[in-house]
């Protein structure tokens, strides 16, 4: 069998594996070897592997994902993340559709400590739906504005998606997180026409609640300080030069700690839990990340992403044929899997077919995760949505799609303006000190 | 004791040791970044403490990853029919997964074996290659066994754990 065919057949492998819920660097991790072996033979395969493994757990770069991710764990248990809703709440509750926003922002906060939009749309499930439905929202608004909220946590430094995306496509993480800035501004900009536009149109209904009282807002306003605060020293942090991407991850958790000890909002065991939680997340991604370079080797070995580069030859020169084929695929495969699992499976290919189109890849990974999130949504079949109707089996399917069509055309929209202005994403990178 | 509080304690003392390398990693960071800012001055090899520090962590997270079934998975079946799904491929995923961790194993293992004597170092700190190797080794090895208990408990309890 040709290099080729078993290029084409090991993807195919991985994806049926993916589906069939084997974990997904146990699935690219042994259709890489196993690929690799068939196509170099086993010493060679081996040689492979233990270099990937080796290199994989002492990469410089990646050691900013643990601290990230320390980073977010203390600051769930630190309360922010509970908190950042709470506030929200009290500042924006009494203007219509006001808990859908906070929700929104605390889906976003939320993500960015998580770093899975499935896992932010549980949680933001079971503590926000009851609230708006409380409050007298309607059912398709509620659902879908926690359906929504949770895709938008994975664009916001410290995004640990973004960090892989960077790994695998060998692009600077200061640069992709730096282009985060203008997307996400744009992202709350539309969603919040989302929430607004159905409810003036009379499609929602979003009962106004009583305005809180000027001490309780101070409070709230106080609560929102030290989020804000932490995601300005990122961005400051790697705007200004000041730090690299690794310092601003181990300086971000140290912060968040001192933050935590300072105010006696993190006790010894909330620490002790915190550190623990990183590990066991972390033993997860460094398994994703070696299962992924084993399936990079692989695919390149096989020669598929040159022979995907020769298909789209024909298109090459014109960068938005390529562009909205890719977001055609991102949408199929955002009904079938993860968006860590999309990005993974697809980085390898389409980075060099991008690369041949002359699309600069810090602009295309901004655009593969917001596009991979968005197939998240989409109905009929997002997986954010299965998981909503898990968390909350009584909301009705028709009531969900109902509810995240606006946040999807948002997202187009959104998408489209990226396409159309990619200064929109390049811009902060390009001028970055 | 119980199997099962023999378990507990061996996750938690894995997963305290991994953090600890983590805590040590973002220290030596920082302190890079004080001692620089202070005076003028970098801690000694840093960047390859750092990233050794933390490649530990993240290797010693990995048997309480594969025991305790925490993988990255994209579960679509199974959100839509629980009572279908879970348990069938909670069980797929568990045999596939201690393959995987057994052919990492045989690799890694293979590798420090064939380093044994050889006088390669680490660039910075000087540390002995085949010594660092067969810690990996070790690690992957107890992931492989962790893998084992990981299916044990996915036949006897399901996905859940």
């Amino acid at each position: 069998m040709s290099g080729l065919a078993l290029g084409g057949l090991g993807f195919a492998a991985a994806i049926v594996m993916i589906f069939l819920e084997i974990p997904v660097a146990v699935a690219l991790g042994l259709v890489g070897l196993i690929g690799s072996a068939m196509i170099i033979g086993f010493s060679g395969a081996e040689a492979i592997g233990a270099t990937t493994v080796w290199d994989s757990l002492t990469n410089y770069t990646l050691t900013m994902l643990p601290l990230f991710v320390m980073m977010g764990n203390l600051a769930a248990r630190c309360g922010l993340s509970t908190k950042l809703y709470q506030s929200m709440s009290v500042l924006t509750g009494h203007r219509r559709g006001g808990l859908a926003l906070a929700t929104i922002g605390a889906s976003a906060g939320f993500g960015m400590i998580s770093g899975s939009s499935l896992a932010t749309t549980a949680t933001m499930g079971r503590i926000a739906l009851p609230q708006m439905r409380e409050a007298g929202y309607s059912r398709s608004l509620s659902a879908g504005s926690v359906a929504a909220g949770g895709t938008l946590g994975i664009l916001i430094p410290p995004s640990t998606v973004l960090v892989i995306y960077a790994f695998i496509a060998e692009q600077s993480i200061r640069s992709l997180l730096l282009a985060t800035a203008g997307p996400i501004f744009l992202a709350v900009l539309l969603y919040c026409m989302a929430i607004w536009v159905p409810i003036w149109m009379g499609w929602s209904s979003a009962p106004q609640r009583a305005r809180a009282g000027l001490a309780e807002r101070r409070d709230a306003l106080r609560e929102l300080l030290p989020p804000v605060g932490i995601f300005g020293l990122i961005m400051g942090g790697l705007y200004s030069g000041l730090f690299t991407a690794n310092e601003t991850a181990a300086i971000g958790a140290a912060v968040v700690l001192a933050y935590g000890l300072l105010t006696r909002r993190l006790s010894g065991d909330g620490l002790m839990a915190a550190v623990m939680d990183t590990a066991m997340t972390c033993g997860a991604l460094y398994l994703v990340l070696i299962g992924a370079n084993l399936f990079n080797f692989f695919l390149a070995l096989s020669g598929l992403p040159f022979s995907l580069t020769d298909m789209f030859s024909g298109i090459l020169d014109e960068p938005l044929l390529v562009i909205l084929l890719m977001l055609a695929i991102y949408l199929v495969l955002g009904t079938l899997m993860d968006s860590l699992a999309m990005l993974l499976l697809t980085v390898p290919l389409f980075v060099p077919v991008a690369q041949a189109a002359g699309i600069d890849l810090v602009w295309f990974g901004i655009f593969a995760v917001t596009v991979v999130e968005m197939g998240l949504i989409t109905p009929p079949v997002g997986m954010n949505l299965f998981v909503l109707k898990t968390v909350s089996p009584d909301v009705k399917l028709t009531e969900l799609w109902v509810g995240v069509t606006p946040f999807v055309i948002a997202d187009l929209v959104r998408v489209a303006i990226i396409i159309a202005i990619p200064a929109i994403v390049l811009w902060l990178p390009l001028n970055a000190l | 004791m119980t199997a099962s509080a023999i378990r507990n304690i061996l996750s938690k003392a894995f997963l305290a040791a991994a953090g600890g390398c983590f805590v040590f990693g973002a220290g030596v960071t920082v302190g890079d970044v004080v001692l620089r800012a202070v005076a003028g001055m970098n801690v000694p090899a840093a960047i390859e403490l750092t990233s050794l520090s933390i490649g530990l962590g993240a290797l010693l997270s990995m048997p309480v990853c594969y025991a305790k079934a925490t993988h990255v998975t994209a579960r679509l079946l199974s959100e839509l029919s629980p009572g279908r799904f879970s348990r069938p491929l909670g069980l797929v995923g568990s045999v596939f997964s201690l393959g995987f961790a057994a052919l990492l194993l045989w690799i890694l293992a293979r590798n420090a074996f064939s380093k044994l004597g050889s006088p390669q170092t680490t660039a910075d700190l000087g540390l002995s290659m085949p010594l660092a190797l067969s810690v990996v080794a070790l690690a992957l090895a107890a992931a492989l066994v962790a893998s084992v208990a990981g299916l044990f408990l996915t036949l006897k309890n399901g996905r859940e754990l």
